[in-house]
């Protein structure tokens, strides 16, 4: 008697683990990724791609929003992959000047991301990977994955983890004010927008857009109580085909003024990258 | 002899103190500039000189774009760590006070990178002081000497071997102590064929299970998780490893170990184990089986999974063996203990745990994370262990006689988690007040483990608080790990004991610290007390 219901209980527990496998092999595919190719809230696709007027008196919240998915889009690589090594310089009053390099590979069409530190040795190995909603990081020391937020800071410099991934402003943001305005010697549309999600590091931010070319050159990044928190500078891109890459970006903490952080995209290519790339073992494999 | 030893201590310190300008004359400098003594001048940043847009022609871009020239060349030397010089001392109830002048390294680091995909390094961490004694051990103390090679001759053919050197450690206050000796800890080749399976070949760790203190399913993890450091790496098997990425992030991977010959030169058995790992939309799920032929570590099932559930990130374990690993102790009259095991019978374990994060763009956040833990081959009540005899009956049942001390620290799945209920949770709330220099970040936060099936608890309350950016004025931190229980127990093998530590780094060059680990009575009366204190002085710091 006791046999058999041991064996019955074996059985169950399979037939559950069977179970299980089988949906989730059925729910394989999951929803679409937020932001992918989709407009944000409250916009079709006819009106994203409606000309844009050049008269600021004659914009309305949601032309400027058209105008920032726009930024989004021309940032993103929707028809290729994108590879490419980044040098990161910070500067702080406590470590002095750090430099870091890291390869990123990106394919925004599955909202897929993979980064890998080169330097410095001491975390040689260390990456990160995100597809769709799923992150993981990897210490290479432990070697073992754990899940992280897009909100991190990344190591402790004015840089986050946000800054690396394709961008869906258009998404998070609504605009509550456009105006005409000046940088350097570019025209550049200034507009304010408030988080619509709680999923963003920055409740508000404030935009500048170069009129010429759609793309960003500026954004200040504000707190909840409307402290400046970081202004972020663009200040030079790379052009493959209807794609803008942001070659040299400064990060100015906006708490601390010796801290700052300034990222070079070097070695930047739209080659094919294999799938398995976007995988938890190349991560492990390629750690230190 | 004793000339010899002081002498060989000194000329370590001094080469790495001299030796160290010279080495970073040829290290690989890939630091830029970046002047912070000035706001950024944005007219200058968007004016006449600036070159806004670079059209780069799409194939090329296809072929790669080297936009920077890269300056890298090899060899490359590197040099990373810190060097901190002082004085340390300490006192207790049966001792007088005891002062020493010493040397720290924390991290100090070689790398010799001789070209592209070959480093090999060395780091070493101890403190180093001058001896009267006649002995290195005095010399030397908490030396952790690690290394490793690694050698890839394309992005799919690797070897990597790491070994570590520990001597002298001091008491951590931790359940499982470290012993002193050589180790190595990963030896493996890596291969793969048609970047569709993938091979890992040779000793190296493996952590499976998704738990944070408590993880049944890691059954291939040669130690345990300490409780006081749930992330650290942790010995793994020599096996055979194929992994088999397929669908968008799916995994199937098998683990084979081969035999190993214990000190009898008796054959172990062959072991097998399968994982296969799926997401569905935020959450990967896992499930595995493992085999061993001799039945030594019993059969079974696994099941895990993790991801989340609106703002709250949820994970768990859920283990069906075919039996129990354990061999069991129980009392059978005064002083006399049998062992006996529990086989042919279902036997589960299952662990689950939350995860709770908040922080809003003010500085204010809080984080919380609890996780219960039932481990169907522990004992309900596990205070029988409590007994030096009775763990010796069962050390002695698997491993033979031995005239050693066996405590619950050693390294034998008989005696660690022994009990079958356990709680562990964790809370923290931090915050930021102020700006520029004088920024201030604070931090409090506790760890807490139950074991309900000894009585034992652990848990650690800490206190932090940094001025200035990144604690560039100070940085401050009071914490006070207190394990409570009797001794023998598992989270108290000692018994009642708090022990108070302070550290505090001003202007990042001045480090103080404290620790007085006190012990108390069965009735929390004070029992016996130390007291540990130093005072360095940062002499290098090498970016790390």
């Amino acid at each position: 008697m006791k046999t058999k219901m041991v064996q019955l209980k074996k059985g169950t527990s399979l037939l559950i683990l069977l179970l299980l496998a089988l949906f989730c092999a059925k729910a394989q595919d999951g929803g679409p990724p937020p932001g992918g190719g989709m407009p944000p809230p409250g916009m079709s696709d006819e009106e994203l791609t409606k000309p844009v007027s050049t008269d600021v008196k004659t914009y309305t919240a949601k032309d400027f929003l058209s105008l920032v998915r726009q930024t989004d889009l021309r940032s993103s690589f929707y028809n290729s992959d994108m590879t490419a090594t980044i040098t990161m310089v910070s500067v702080s009053p406590e470590r002095g000047t750090m430099t870091r390099k890291e390869t990123i590979y990106r394919r925004d069409k599955d909202d897929a991301f993979l980064m890998l530190t080169l330097e410095p040795e001491s975390k040689k190995g260390q990456g990160m990977l995100r597809v769709d909603n799923n992150m993981w990081r990897y210490d290479p020391t432990s070697r073992k994955f754990t899940h992280t937020t897009l909100k991190d800071q990344y190591e402790n410099s004015t840089a986050r983890n946000s800054d690396f991934r394709r961008s869906q402003r258009a998404w998070d943001y609504s605009v509550t004010s456009v105006a005409d305005g000046k940088l350097g010697k570019y025209n550049v549309w200034v507009a304010e927008l408030k988080a619509n999600n709680d999923e963003v590091p920055f409740p508000y931010i404030k935009m500048w857009i170069d009129k010429e070319h759609t793309v960003v050159l500026k954004v200040e990044e504000y707190s909840l109580s409307k402290k400046l928190l970081r202004t972020s500078y663009y200040t030079n891109y790379a052009q493959i085909g209807t794609s803008y890459v942001p070659t040299v970006q400064i990060f100015q903490d906006g708490l601390i003024p010796e801290k700052r952080t300034q990222m070079t995209y070097t070695n930047i290519s739209t080659k094919a990258v294999p799938d398995d790339v976007f995988t938890k073992n190349y991560l492990e494999r390629m750690s230190q | 002899m004793i000339k010899n030893r002081k002498y060989a201590a000194f000329v370590a310190v001094v080469l790495v103190l001299f030796i160290q300008p010279a080495t970073q004359a040829f290290a690989q400098n890939t630091s830029g500039t970046l002047d912070v003594s000035t706001p950024l001048d944005e007219s200058s940043m968007f004016g006449e000189q600036n070159q806004l847009v670079t059209v780069i022609d799409a194939a090329t871009a296809a072929q790669g774009v080297q936009l920077v020239e890269d300056t890298k060349t090899y060899p490359v030397f590197l040099l990373e760590g810190d060097v901190s010089a002082g004085l340390g001392g300490s006192v207790s109830d049966s001792s007088t006070l005891g002062l020493f002048g010493a040397v720290n390294l924390s991290d100090l680091s070689f790398t010799f990178t001789p070209q592209k995909d070959m480093d090999f390094n060395l780091t070493m961490s101890g403190t180093f002081m001058p001896s009267t004694d006649s002995g290195l051990s005095i010399a030397a103390q908490d030396l952790d000497v690690t290394g490793y090679a690694d050698i890839r001759t394309s992005e799919f053919t690797r070897f990597y071997a790491s070994a570590s050197y520990t001597y002298n450690t001091s008491d951590s206050g931790s359940i499982y102590e470290t012993s002193d000796g050589f180790s190595l800890d990963e030896l493996f080749l890596d291969t793969a064929i048609n970047r569709k399976v993938f091979f890992r070949l040779g000793k190296q760790k493996v952590s499976w299970g998704v738990g944070y203190w408590y993880k049944p399913a890691d059954v291939l993890s040669l130690a345990a998780v300490d409780p006081d450091d749930p992330t650290a790496d942790r010995e793994g098997p020599f096996a055979f490893k194929t992994d088999m990425p397929f669908g968008k992030l799916n995994h199937a991977t098998l683990y084979v170990v081969p035999p190993t010959t214990d000190s009898d030169g008796n054959l172990s058995g062959v072991s097998a184990a399968e994982r296969t790992d799926i997401v569905v939309g935020g959450f990967e799920l896992s499930i595995a089986g493992f085999a061993r032929s001799d039945m030594e570590v019993k059969p079974r099932l696994m099941f895990m999974f993790s991801g989340a559930i609106g703002d709250f990130d949820i994970y768990g374990e859920n283990v069906l063996a075919y039996g129990s690993d354990r061999i069991y102790v129980r009392k059978t009259g005064t002083g006399s203990y049998e062992t006996y095991r529990v086989e042919n019978t279902p036997i589960f374990q299952s662990t689950i745990g939350t995860k709770y994060s908040w922080e809003n763009s003010d500085g204010l956040g809080v984080d919380l994370q609890v996780q219960g833990y039932y481990n169907g081959m522990g004992y309900s009540d596990s205070t029988v262990l409590f007994a030096e005899a009775a763990k010796k009956a069962v050390y002695e049942e698997r491993y033979g006689a031995t005239s050693k001390t066996v405590t619950s620290s050693m390294d034998s799945i008989d005696l660690q988690s022994p009990g079958m209920f356990y709680l562990a949770g964790s809370a923290s709330v931090s915050d930021r007040f102020g700006e520029g220099s004088g920024i201030v970040n604070t931090d409090l936060s506790c760890y807490a483990l139950f074991n309900f099936s000894d009585g034992s608890k652990r848990l650690k309350p800490d206190f932090s608080l940094t001025i200035g950016s990144g604690g560039s004025k100070l940085d401050l931190e009071l914490s006070a790990l207190t394990a409570l229980g009797e001794a023998g127990s598992e989270y108290a093998p000692k018994g009642n004991k708090v022990t108070p530590a302070l550290s505090a780094t001003i202007m990042n060059v001045t480090t103080v610290t404290f620790g007085a680990p006190i012990y108390l009575n069965d009735d929390y009366s004070f029992k016996k007390s130390s007291y540990e204190f130093s005072l360095y002085w940062d002499i290098l710091k090498l970016e790390k």
